[in-house]
């Protein structure tokens, strides 16, 4: 018995790491100005970043749909006081604020009782609503020039900075303090952590509201590059949760932690760029393939973490079994 | 742990080796890449657009990359042009959804020695730094053709005499409203008794084009002609005109595809219509980038690529020609 786990455990701690072995080949062996990548993967920083948030919400059994919403709302509230002649650096740090409030909207629907699922749904709805609402519809560009360049710092785009900031905070929080301890056993059974006198609703409000702060400062930063663009950020959301689900954190909570997450980011991120490569010598690789790469990459990690949670309950049945005797 | 720490090993020789490999890979004398990327793909306009430039290609024995978003995203765009500048293509020609937003993303392809063009709409020109725009048709000579099909097809003694309209895509088209504000000077000048309807916008939807045209029908009984200025808008005025039996009375002309008009210039409900060659669009865009990865294109009054002469180049265009117009007797020599 004991030999087999072992086997198990080998294979589900090496699995990821040679998808990003792979991954990383297959975009490396590629490329001819490696430095250019540095522009490549912002975009994924910013995935990233969202979904290091998400993990801590979706290891305590919730969800947060609305983070592309959040940020196209902090965008357009930014881009609108900048062109109204607030200085961008006001205006940032007001998207910022704005990105947290709405999280905390979030999180007190989530506290009130509604499912996070139904709640975000609904927020996500409402502030794409509210964002377009308020531009008209129409995208803010040809913004002046910043005094102090947001998008960069110390010549990397800031995402990476955010990315490894957001990294580093959930790293010591999930990992190192008793909240972090909180969030699993709320994933883990709701019910019982409210029975063990765990703060349920103040650890839930906290992390909508993270997730919306975060959000905030991914749209300032947005913002300063490429102007205010009210659909820009659709669909992020759900890059950020198939990062959390590919790392092998499992979606109905209780289960994962955030450096797989970042494996997770990694991997999608480094096959999605190796992928676009290929497709211009093979030209059955388009949009489209890489699409359903994505898709049998989230149903083979979804069944085998599946398994391998059937395989440990099993194990501690059998395990409780022979102590008894 | 031990798992975790040598396979942490591994990946740090693997990508030291890549990095140092593909330093080699690439000789000198490896044909020109050429990424060329449309507005998105998957259109009829864009699929001919990419088999004059695949020919171009095959001519110049370059390596052309054909590819775009699958709708017409501006975030896609530069997500994709980023990548193309790691993998190292050599010239980047795009037609840009979003003339401002991808400006940042092409200075940038272009501060790391990517030579940048635009062709079908030209990007914001001081942000984005682009060599050169590939231009279908100068403005006015499109915005004239449009005109004097109408005066053909509904003046009365050479003048436009009665109730007029436009019926343009979205708002922000940066084409189609530089085709407008050639006509519309040119109307109010030299056919005073022009009225001209409010423009109408129905974005690049064949539906709410079609609704739009039949509510102007229904609304102005003496309407006398229409300018559907998209290749969505003028096949769903047509099917409108059409539909409501006013062939006779309205006049329906713009710019659209063959082959999505032949129909409607078969049964003689769309007697002419303008556009340029599309498929010699891409051609030229492919040859204008080889060229460029050589020398800059000096200005010329005409020059011939490859396959085409007249090519009138300027400061800051290369101008593919005179719009093409499109009757009965010519239609079918065009597939795209």
């Amino acid at each position: 018995m004991k030999r087999k786990r072992f086997t198990w455990r080998t294979v589900s701690v090496l699995l990821p790491w040679l998808l990003l072995l792979l991954s990383l080949w297959l975009v490396f062996s590629q490329v001819e100005r490696p430095a250019a990548l540095v522009n490549v993967g912002v975009q994924w920083a910013r995935v990233g970043a969202l979904a290091i948030v998400m993990t801590a919400i979706i290891l305590t059994g919730g969800i947060d749909l609305s983070v592309g919403s959040m940020m196209a709302l902090s965008s357009i509230v930014m881009g609108l006081l900048w062109q109204a002649g607030w200085s961008a650096e006001v205006a940032g740090g007001l998207a910022v604020l704005v990105g947290g409030a709405v999280g905390a909207v979030n999180g007190f629907l989530v506290v009130v009782g509604l499912s996070p699922l139904v709640a975000t749904l609904a927020t996500m709805a409402f502030y794409s609503g509210l964002a377009l609402m308020l531009c008209g519809g129409e995208k803010i560009t040809k913004l002046p020039r910043p005094a102090v360049d947001m998008s960069q710092l110390a010549g990397w785009p800031s995402e990476y900075w955010i990315l490894g900031f957001v990294f580093a905070v959930a790293m010591l929080v999930v990992h190192g303090t008793r909240f972090g301890r909180w969030c699993y056993a709320i994933g883990d059974n709701p019910i019982a952590a409210r029975f063990s006198a765990i703060p349920v609703l103040r650890t839930q409000w906290w992390l909508y509201t993270a997730s919306g702060l975060v959000a905030g400062l991914l749209a300032m930063t947005y913002t300063v590059r490429k102007g205010a663009i009210p659909n820009a950020h659709q669909g992020v959301e759900l890059e950020a949760i198939a990062c959390v689900v590919v790392g092998g954190t499992l979606i109905t909570g209780g289960r994962g932690g955030i450096l797989q997450t970042l494996l997770g980011i990694l991997v999608i991120a480094n096959i999605d760029i190796g992928l676009f490569f290929l497709s211009g010598q093979f030209k059955f690789i388009g949009a489209d393939a890489r699409l359903m790469v994505l898709g049998v990459l989230l149903i083979v990690v979804a069944v085998w973490n599946e398994w391998l949670a059937r395989a440990d309950a099993k194990l501690e049945t059998l395990n409780k079994a022979t102590e008894r005797t | 742990m031990m798992i975790q720490r040598s396979s942490a090993a591994l990946l740090v020789g693997l990508l030291s080796s890549c990095l140092l490999g593909c330093q080699q890979d690439r000789s000198d004398e490896s044909p020109v890449r050429i990424g060329m990327m449309p507005k998105l793909m998957g259109i009829s306009f864009f699929d001919a657009a990419g088999r004059g430039a695949h020919e171009a290609a095959e001519e110049l024995g370059v390596d052309l990359t054909y590819d775009g978003p699958t709708e017409d995203n501006t975030e896609q765009q530069a997500e994709m042009i980023n990548a193309w500048v790691a993998q190292g293509i050599d010239v980047i020609a795009v037609a840009p959804n979003d003339p401002d937003a991808i400006a940042p993303t092409l200075s940038s392809a272009r501060s790391q020695g990517v030579k940048v063009i635009t062709w079908d709409t030209d990007a914001d020109v001081e942000f984005s730094q682009r060599s050169i725009f590939v231009n279908q048709a100068p403005v006015e000579g499109i915005a004239n053709a449009l005109v004097d099909v109408m005066v053909r097809g509904a003046g009365e003694e050479n003048k436009l005499k009665g109730k007029f309209v436009i019926i343009s895509g979205t708002k922000t088209a940066a084409n189609q409203n530089a085709w407008m504000d050639a006509m519309i000077p040119r109307l109010r000048e030299e056919h005073p008794d022009c009225e001209l309807l409010q423009t109408r916008y129905p974005t690049e939807d064949q539906l709410k084009a079609r609704e739009e045209t039949a509510n102007l029908l229904a609304a102005y009984p003496d309407l006398k002609g229409i300018w559907a200025i998209t290749s969505v808008a003028l096949p769903a005025a047509a099917k409108a005109v059409r539909d409501a039996g006013r062939q006779d009375q309205v006049f329906v002309t713009g710019l659209s595809l063959p082959s999505l008009m032949r129909d409607y210039v078969q049964d003689g409900t769309v007697k002419e219509f303008v556009l340029f060659d599309v498929e010699n669009l891409g051609y030229l865009t492919v040859q204008v980038a080889a060229a460029l990865h050589q020398n800059p294109l000096q200005p010329q009054e005409s020059r011939t690529m490859g396959k085409l002469d007249s090519i009138r180049i300027t400061e800051h265009e290369a101008v593919l020609g005179e719009p093409l117009i499109f009757d009965k007797n010519n239609i079918d020599q065009y597939n795209f």
